[in-house]
């Protein structure tokens, strides 16, 4: 499999979590990277936030660094980076 | 809205706190805490008796025995905390740290190193600042969790804010996650009900809501609730009340709602029984807060 297509599956299946946490959301396709989780995006509030993180944990058996958060408002598109790095990182050999 | 009077009358007092902390903050504080007694016997400022016998009367406390007692207390703690304000203002939270009184019973040596990740909650009652003060007191590496920033953070104490912004406050909730997995210790207010609320629960014949955060942790990480209130002794040194771990049902397969609701309730009957034991120990602000929350019809 290749990073392209490992991404793609990260993709996809945070997208699913995306849109539990958020049910409203309306999107057809996968939702846009650039759509922050917060009210103005998502429209999740801290604590559903903070949910959202930990089902993208639960998912990929991985731990999100305290850092998340440290540039600003998060948004779908760095939320997926960041669980596909930690994500590689632990597989790497 | 309050009158121009009452701005001018709180001006003046602030202006009067700021002179005499030139005479160490014991100084300060006594003259602020006889301040108070004075105020409310000269002007009958709030709570008034009436206040307290509608909040604890029919329950065997000092709030209901000697209402009148009680309420000077409150009004000596009220400008107390005026005088906290000043004194923390100009010189930040070490000189009040130094007011401590260390834990004769090591009951909080304990959380310098945890066995288990705790989350320490508070409520607006007794010494304000006074947790801060605690914390430095007894060196806990404790990230404390304000609505605002008002003095600076002092080792090892850390700070965090909730702010309103509900990206800033996922920030905040995010690092005290990391500090409780960390097996470390983090304290809030319970009370502070900007954001998400828990389920109402009862405390002294009322519905009340607390803040969803300390419970949310509690619930996500595992973490031990642990109650603890900052108050005065009669020596005018500060000593921390601190509960025993609340305990609530946090049972598999449990929703996470009604986890944090049982959670809440705990701390509500906590709450409830130090008030009963302690009532000169609410702020103003905290006692019409719970006057103002709906009553719970008894029935018999």
């Amino acid at each position: 499999m290749t990073s392209f297509d490992a991404h793609r599956g990260v993709r996809t299946r945070v997208d699913v979590l995306l849109r539990r946490a958020a049910p409203t959301t309306d999107q057809p396709g996968l939702v846009a990277d650039d759509v922050t989780l917060g009210p103005d995006g998502l429209g999740l509030d801290s604590i559903a936030m903070v949910e959202l993180l930990l089902a993208c944990e639960q998912e990929f058996g991985i731990r999100l660094p305290p850092t998340l958060f440290e540039e600003g408002t998060l948004t779908v598109g760095a939320l997926v980076r960041a669980v596909t790095h930690v994500n590689d990182a632990r597989d790497l050999p | 809205m309050r009158s121009s009077r009452w701005h001018a009358a709180r001006g003046l007092y602030d202006r009067a706190a700021a002179v005499t902390s030139a005479f160490g903050p014991g100084f300060t504080l006594s003259a602020a805490g006889v301040a108070g007694h004075v105020s409310h016997w000269a002007f009958r400022r709030s709570p008034s008796v009436s206040d307290l016998l509608e909040l604890f009367g029919g329950r065997d406390t000092a709030a209901s025995r000697a209402p009148l007692t009680v309420a000077r207390e409150i009004s000596a703690l009220r400008f107390k905390n005026r005088a906290i304000i000043s004194l923390v203002g100009r010189h930040g939270l070490v000189p009040l740290a130094r007011r401590v009184r260390r834990s004769p019973d090591d009951a909080l040596v304990c959380f310098r190193e945890p066995a288990r990740p705790t989350v320490l909650i508070s409520w607006h009652l007794g010494v304000l600042f006074g947790a801060a003060a605690v914390l430095i007191r007894e060196r806990i590496p404790a990230l404390m969790i304000r609505q605002s920033p008002f003095y600076d953070p002092v080792p090892p104490v850390e700070l965090a804010f909730t702010t309103h912004v509900p990206e800033a406050r996922a920030a905040t909730m995010w690092r005290a996650m990391t500090r409780l997995r960390e097996r470390g210790v983090v304290l809030m207010a319970a009370d502070g009900t900007d954001a998400s609320t828990t389920a109402e629960v009862t405390c002294l014949g009322r519905a009340v809501r607390f803040a969803r955060g300390p419970f949310t942790l509690a619930r996500m990480t595992g973490a031990d609730l642990v109650p603890l209130v900052p108050r005065w002794d009669s020596d005018g040194r500060i000593v921390a009340d601190v509960g025993k771990p609340l305990l609530f049902d946090r049972g598999a397969g449990i929703n996470e709602i009604t986890v944090e609701t049982a959670a809440a309730r705990a701390a509500a009957v906590w709450l409830e029984s130090y008030l009963l034991a302690a009532p000169a120990q609410l702020w103003v602000d905290t006692l019409q807060r719970f006057r103002q929350a709906p009553r719970l019809v008894e029935i018999s």
